[in-house]
């Protein structure tokens, strides 16, 4: 570079310092809002682009991360509705158990409370396998309630430690009952599974709908006073021999977990 | 090189600072895309459009920087002389790296340090301007900008090597 070459750079060099001493006295304060005015538009949209792509950089992040968190709280959910549905059947089963436990203590009877291995609700054989046998004192034609105290079945069948009971739908139980307060005695018997007969009752005798039926405890083997069911309807002629009467049971028949076996009475 | 490309140059340069504040806000230490880039013109034999980038650069950088109109602009002036004086010692066609990357930090602290002293020297005769206080922290702070600088270069230079592709020739003033 040469000396003349120099001169212009030294030359705006000049300036710019005077422009510095200008500015210092504030003489460019109106020439600096100009330009700040003029180029404003310019910084304020890039800067609003620059912190667009920023947020949304930010945003994707945060959006990932609660991805991961919801995907975390689904599991936890799931875990957690997993155990409220095992406390629930607990619960239940806590209920009834000490349902069973009260009526315990209130029946005149001994009894074994028994819970139920597997049971053909279908209505097919009417069976119920309980977790009581012979060595818990429980016999063959021993009544089985639930835990309200009323008749469920009768037990058919004892194995060591377990026994069979078929249901009071059951076409082969048979139980002597009657109408407490009347002179109606008769026949409970299943019928194909899905409802209950009273069966041999005296012509002579009216019985209105919604009576209950309890067990009569005629033939010895259960006791007398447990609630089968209640009346429904007339099922018989006035020409028939006996009434046939239809009974509602009160048990509920598709819906028990523990039951009572009645040893002894 | 045509008007025009300096003039690209240095628009794409302000919008690139304004972006690297408006993204790095919450850091107190950001690089200087202006002086990385006058050093660059330098020691690439270009160094008319290392002079107006200087005089654009450092005038841009003041009107948003709270000082005096023309301190940043004189600081970058006054690199690019020493600059000029310094780089005819190492003459070549194109600058190596680890030149930019010497020259580059010389030339930081040169600007840093001139800038500070205008900024004290002018504290004693405007009451209104800044005074700078030299301790460990603005010396670390410093070095970090250095630091930001030097992260910067080689970015830059891909940048204006493409930018420039056609008119990259050594100039005369």
């Amino acid at each position: 570079m040469g000396k003349k070459q120099w001169m212009k750079p030294f030359f705006a060099m000049v300036v710019i310092f005077l422009l510095v001493l200008t500015d210092g006295f504030g003489l460019l304060d109106l020439f600096k809002g100009g330009l700040l005015a003029a180029t404003q538009p310019v910084v304020r949209f890039v800067s609003a682009v620059v912190l667009d792509t920023k947020n949304l950089f930010g945003t994707v992040a945060t959006v990932r991360q609660k991805i991961v968190e919801r995907n975390e709280l689904e599991k936890k959910v799931k875990t957690l509705e997993a155990g409220i549905a095992l406390l629930k059947v607990e619960q239940e089963e806590n209920v009834r158990l000490k349902s069973l436990l009260s009526l315990k203590q209130r029946l005149p009877y001994s009894t074994r409370t028994a819970a139920v291995v597997s049971a053909d609700l279908s209505g097919g054989s009417g069976s119920v396998i309980v977790d009581k046998g012979l060595n818990d004192g429980v016999g063959n034609g021993d009544a089985v309630i639930d835990e309200h105290g009323n008749l469920l079945g009768v037990i058919r069948e004892t194995y060591v430690s377990s026994s069979k009971f078929s249901l009071l739908t059951d076409g082969s139980v048979k139980i002597d009952a009657h109408v407490p307060g009347k002179p109606a005695l008769g026949v409970v018997t299943g019928s194909h599974g899905v409802g209950l007969k009273f069966d041999f009752i005296s012509q002579e005798t009216t019985l209105d709908q919604g009576e209950t039926v309890v067990t009569s405890g005629l033939s010895g083997r259960l006791p007398e006073g447990i609630l089968i069911g209640s009346i429904d309807k007339q099922q018989s002629k006035g020409s028939d021999l006996f009434q046939k009467i239809s009974i509602v049971p009160a048990a509920n028949l598709k819906d028990f977990q523990y039951v009572l076996v009645i040893t002894s009475f | 090189m045509k008007r025009l490309s300096i003039f690209a140059v240095n628009i794409v340069l302000a919008l690139c600072q304004i972006a690297l504040v408006a993204a790095f806000s919450s850091w107190s230490i950001l690089p200087n895309l202006f002086l990385i880039v006058v050093v660059w013109f330098v020691l690439n034999h270009q160094a008319k459009e290392g002079f107006i980038t200087a005089i654009f650069g450092g005038l841009f950088m003041d009107l948003y920087s709270g000082h005096l109109l023309g301190i940043g602009a004189l600081g970058l002036i006054a690199l690019w002389f020493v600059l000029m004086f310094t780089s005819s010692e190492f003459f070549s066609r194109e600058a190596s790296l680890p030149l930019l990357i010497s020259f580059l930090v010389f030339g930081s602290i040169f600007f840093q340090v001139m800038t500070i002293f205008q900024i004290n020297v002018l504290h004693f005769f405007f009451n209104d301007a800044q005074s700078v206080e030299i301790n460990a922290t603005l010396i670390f702070r410093q070095a970090l900008a250095i630091l930001a600088n030097l992260l910067m270069l080689y970015p830059l230079s891909t940048l204006l090597r493409k930018m420039l592709k056609n008119g990259h020739e050594p100039q005369p003033f």
